[in-house]
Formats: structure tokens, C-alpha cells, sequence
């Protein structure tokens, strides 16, 4: 499925799990307070639209587990005709930890050929076999805003790293650019237990003609 | 053979237990449970509160326990003892171990399995890492879900023989009763047990330390789970994206955190149990599979089921060669010699035949086209799947002191 299908996906997927979720269970408390509109969001790697729906879905939490900002620096200026290389790790004390000593002693598959329609189904009984992977391990949702736009551009990946096109990165235009991120660790598309979302400190620089 | 035994191996053979890894079933006489149904989440189970930590990092899946079989460190403990205890096979020169070797994987490197009295198998031995995640065990049997169940089948198993304990069950518990280690370790694993050293407490044990063989650290983890962007080379993260692409398919079969299908844990609703024909024979263009080694058509005899094996797990794969139920691919280019042209060609002697033609082979088996550097990213990223911390951690390593 292409990424124009992405978007529309992303579009009508929300309505219809609101939809959804109104016949049945009462929705998760959202970070955002309202269903998101997800057309404008750039997907990386094999990140998924389910997955960020899942993600925003559910409750954020400072601390362990969030994402550091290795590029750029804090209170960098950057030039808006260059876009820039945003790379970040997950915090150390979220890594993965030693193994617990113990004593050494003694004693189905998807039909390809979907159509569209029917793979927006799909997806609202929470299968994303018609468009990709799910996404298994972390994933990222890197947003960058501006005092005026708080939704300058967004991204989804799997990656560790992510540069905008130069289209892109003109659109978030000048001036104090923040930048946030939230993760959470995956297992087929729906955040696992235990696995967050996370939020890490923010990022600010500053972006000049 | 023991009451215990017989009752056991004829429930396991009324519902088509025998078809292990190398296995030839008796023919299937209908459903019916095998072993423990009950499941639990976590390590707990109905023993209670348990002291076993799985060592998991945050978020990564936890295996589902056995309402009858909580996992503790003292049994965890006595199955790694039992695991490599030659005293388990019926000339105690085998054990699970021999078979299961640590250093690569828990395989053994052949092609074939080899019994403890030389009986040469028609099946490879399977990877025991990461068991405790899946729904159906084994290389093609739809009904064997339970490890306990399933560590009878090479303890008393006779087509073929493995460990080759049949009839002697009592010298078994005889010989382990003798041994200090296990007059201490047994009753402190089962406390609740009147008789300490049985083979219900011996196959509980066996199932609770291979439940615990979990594989989560390789290069992958660590960069996918960990969030360390130094741990996957830029080719395996090349390799990563094409893996997960439509182009390739891969990951319909090998996908999730474990790189198989069958996968449950806790928290999963549903079971899933999946098994494909890959279209690594098709022996007079009528689908056909060698004779001895046919797939779940062993078990339902439904004639589409024909060369249908479970997909392994690509965790540690480049420790795992040779490749496929009968280690007829010797080499990961092999392998992908074969998925790259929608099955295997056989041009000559008695299993000639084009796999691709395959008639009952899976529709994602397409075939596909790699540049030599895009294989070269595959290839980066299924080693980048090798958990070198599995192949030394003291957790699962020989207690015995032996090789």
C-alpha cells in the first residue's frame, strides 16, 4: 500500500476507530485530548499508522525509557536551507539490563490483492498485515512546532535518525523550533506492556533564513 | 514401561504427539488435548509467588506458564541440570544438551538428527531458544503445545529413537536418585510433591528451563528495542527495511519480536498456529514431498497440507545452519537462493522437481529479484539477529562442568 493510501488511511482510520470504540469500550485517555487528525504526518521506516494511533491513544510518562537528542545540539541555530540530521538514543537507564545472576551451584496471512476498503477493515479490528509489518521494537513520534505551529511537521518512524527533505524543512520555516519526542516500544502495532509511551526532554533551536 | 508413561505416551499418540522433530507419526486418530491447556501469564502460575526473573527488558514479551508448571529458580535450576544430563538417555551417553548445543543456539549443526544409538533422523534438531512463545512446537505437529508433554517424546520416543529410554523409566529414576545434586534440588523444586524424583517432575523441570531460554539480546535487539542507534551497521539496517517489505515477504512468516509465527505470550488472546509449504520439493510436479518427511500431511493426511512445516524463528540464524526441517540448505545464500526464486529447483535423482511449481506451496513464496549489495543487507541483518550473549550466559550453560 503506498503512502498516499497511508495518508488516507490515516484520515478515515480515526473516525472509524472512534466509531468503534463508541459501540464498545470508552477510548483511552489521548495526549492530544481529541482524535488527531494524522494526514500531515511523514511515516519512516516501517512505521505504521496503527501503531501511532495506538500510540497517542495512551498515556505518556516521564522518565526512564525517553529519548535523547544527539543532533542537534541543544540551542543550536540552524539554517533553514539545510536540513538537518536529527538523531536521538534512548536514555541509558531504559537500555537493556544485565542479566539476573542465578545460582550455578548445588542444588493467517493477508490477502495482498485487499482493496482498500477492505483493509481499512482490517484495520479497525487492529490487523495491519494489508499494509506492511506491524511495528515490533520502538518506535518514534518526532514532533517539531513553532509558537505558532504546534504541528509543524511530524514524524513516525522505527529509526534512530531522521532528516527532512528540504520541502520539509522549509515548511517548519524560521524561528525557535522545538522539538519533541514520544516513543514507546511495540509488539504487532499496539504498545506492549510495559513499554511506555515514553516522553524525553525536549530539544530547542533555533532556525534562521 | 511405567503406569505414568504408558498413560502418557498413548494420550500423546491418540492425539499425534509423535512427530517431533524427526518423528514418524502414526496416523492421527482424532483431536484431544495434549498436556497442559491451562495457561498463565508471568512466572507466577497457580504455585503462587515466585522468585523467577526472566531477565526481559522493559516491554519485551513474557512468556505464558503453565497453570501446573510455575516457573521458580529451583526448578529452572534442576531442568538445566536434567538438560545436560547424559544420565537421561537409556546408555547415558546423550543428553537434551547433545543435541541442543548451547554455542549454537541449541542446535547441533547436522542436517539430520542422530539418536543416542545412532539412529540417523529425518528432521534437523530445532532451535529450543525462544520455545516458551510458541503455540505449537516441533517442526510439524498442529497438536503438540506442551514442552512438558513434548520432553517425552525424545526421553521414550521410538520412531526414532533419541534419547532411548524406553523401558527403562525405574533405572532412570533410580540413577538420578543416586546422584546428591538431585536429592537436594528435587525436593526443593516441587515441595508439594510426595515423590520428589518422578517423570512428572522431571518433564516439569525440562519444560520450566526450556521456557526460560530466551534470546533478546543480539545487535537487533539493541538497537530496535534498546534504542542504541550503534548497534545495527548501516547495511543491516538496509537488510532491516528490505526484510520488512512487501517486496520480499519475509516477514508474514518470520515476523513479530520472534521472527516466527505460532506465537503467543502473555497478554495474547488469540492462538495463533501456522505451518507452510515453501516449496523446497515438489517431487514429480505433483506437489510431493520426500516420502518420510511430508509435514502436519503426516498428521491430518489432507492431501493440501502436504510439505507444511512450522517457520522456524530467524533469531541466531547464522548459528542455526543447515536450514529447513531436513537441512537440505546448507547456507544462508542457499536459503536465500531459494526464497529468491520461489523454491528450490532439483534437477536430478528420485526428488526432482521444481519447488516453485510447487501446487500447494504459499502464496507469499513469489520469488523476488536482489542486487548483490541488497542481499548483502539481508544477509547483514540476519546476522545481526545473533544473540552471542544466549551462546555463554551461566543462565543456560552446562552445570556439570562438561563440554
Amino acid at each position: 500500500v503506498s503512502r498516499s493510501d497511508r495518508r488516507l488511511r490515516a484520515l478515515i482510520l480515526p473516525c472509524l476507530l472512534s466509531a468503534c470504540a463508541a459501540e464498545k469500550t470508552p477510548p483511552e485517555p489521548n495526549t492530544t485530548g481529541q482524535a488527531d487528525d494524522l494526514s500531515d504526518v511523514v511515516y519512516e521506516g516501517v512505521a505504521t499508522d496503527d501503531a501511532l494511533i495506538e500510540l497517542l491513544s495512551a498515556t505518556a510518562k516521564q522518565g526512564p525509557g525517553g529519548t535523547v537528542f544527539d543532533e542537534p545540539a541543544e540551542g543550536a541555530e540552524l539554517a533553514a536551507t539545510t536540513a538537518p540530521r536529527f538523531a536521538w538514543h534512548v536514555s541509558a537507564s531504559a537500555e537493556m539490563r544485565p542479566a539476573p545472576s542465578r545460582s550455578t551451584q548445588g542444588p493467517r496471512l493477508a490477502q495482498r490483492e485487499r482493496s482498500l476498503l477492505e483493509s481499512l477493515a482490517g484495520a479497525v479490528s487492529a490487523t495491519a498485515w494489508a499494509h506492511g509489518a506491524p511495528v515490533n521494537g520502538r518506535a518514534y513520534f518526532l514532533v517539531l512546532s513553532t509558537p505558532k505551529r504546534p504541528k509543524a511537521l511530524r514524524v513516525f518512524t522505527t529509526e534512530l535518525e531522521y532528516t527532512p527533505t528540504a520541502e520539509a524543512w522549509q515548511s517548519v520555516g524560521t524561528g525557535d523550533v522545538t522539538a519533541k519526542m514520544l516513543g514507546a516500544i511495540f509488539e504487532n502495532n499496539r504498545v506492549a506492556s510495559g513499554g511506555g509511551p515514553f516522553e524525553g526532554p525536549p530539544l530547542h533551536v533555533h532556525v534562521v533564513p | 514401561m511405567s503406569r505414568f508413561v504408558a498413560i502418557t505416551l498413548l494420550a500423546a499418540s491418540s492425539s499425534g504427539l509423535f512427530g517431533c522433530s524427526d518423528a514418524a507419526p502414526p496416523a492421527a486418530t482424532g483431536g484431544g488435548g495434549s498436556g497442559s491447556t491451562g495457561m498463565t501469564t508471568g512466572a507466577g502460575g497457580a504455585g503462587g509467588a515466585s522468585d523467577f526473573d526472566w531477565g526481559l527488558p522493559p516491554g519485551y514479551p513474557v512468556p505464558k506458564v503453565p497453570t501446573d508448571n510455575p516457573m521458580t529458580t529451583s526448578k529452572v535450576e534442576l531442568g538445566r541440570r536434567l538438560f545436560y544430563d547424559v544420565r537421561l538417555s537409556g546408555n547415558q551417553t546423550y543428553a537434551c544438551a547433545t543435541c541442543h548445543k548451547q554455542e549454537l543456539a541449541f542446535t547441533d549443526g547436522r542436517a539430520q538428527g542422530l539418536g543416542s544409538t545412532g539412529e540417523l533422523h529425518s528432521r534437523g534438531a530445532m532451535s529450543v531458544v525462544n520455545v516458551g512463545y510458541l503455540t505449537r512446537l516441533t517442526w510439524a505437529n498442529p497438536l503438540m503445545k506442551s514442552l512438558e508433554n513434548q520432553a517425552l517424546v525424545p526421553m521414550f520416543g521410538e520412531t526414532p529413537v533419541e534419547l532411548g529410554l524406553v523401558g527403562k523409566e525405574d533405572e532412570l529414576l533410580s540413577r538420578l536418585a543416586a546422584e546428591p545434586v538431585y536429592a537436594e534440588l528435587f525436593p526443593k523444586a516441587f515441595p508439594e510433591e510426595a515423590k520428589a524424583i518422578s517423570l512428572s517432575t522431571i518433564t516439569r523441570a525440562l519444560g520450566a528451563f526450556e521456557r526460560s531460554i530466551l534470546s533478546y539480546r543480539s545487535p537487533y535487539d539493541r538497537y530496535a528495542y534498546g534504542g542504541d542507534p550503534k548497534a545495527l551497521s548501516e547495511s543491516a539496517r538496509r537488510g532491516k527495511e528490505l526484510f520488512f517489505a512487501e517486496k520480499l515477504e519475509c516477514f508474514h512468516c518470520h515476523g513479530g519480536f520472534n521472527f516466527s509465527d505460532s506465537v503467543s505470550h502473555e497478554g495474547t488472546a488469540f492462538e495463533e498456529v501456522m505451518f507452510h509449504n515453501t516449496g523446497l520439493y515438489n517431487i514429480g510436479g505433483n506437489g510431493s514431498y520426500p516420502p518420510d518427511n511430508t509435514g502436519i500431511h503426516e498428521i491430518t493426511g489432507i492431501a493440501t497440507d502436504m510439505g507444511r512445516f512450522r517457520a522456524p524463528t530467524l533469531r541466531n540464524i547464522a548459528l542455526t545452519a543447515p536450514y529447513m526441517h531436513d537441512g537440505n540448505v546448507a547456507t544462508l545464500d542457499e536459503a536465500l537462493d531459494h526464497y529468491t526464486a520461489g523454491g528450490r529447483t532439483i534437477v536430478n535423482g528420485p526428488y526432482a522437481g521444481v519447488g516453485s511449481k510447487n501446487p500447494y506451496k504459499s502464496e507469499l513464496i513469489a520469488g523476488f529479484t536482489l542486487s548483490p549489495e541488497e542481499r548483502a543487507d539481508v544477509k547483514a541483518f540476519l546476522e545481526s539477529l545473533t544473540d552471542v550473549e544466549l551462546t555463554v550466559d551461566p543462565r543456560w550453560s552446562n552445570p556439570w562442568g562438561g563440554p
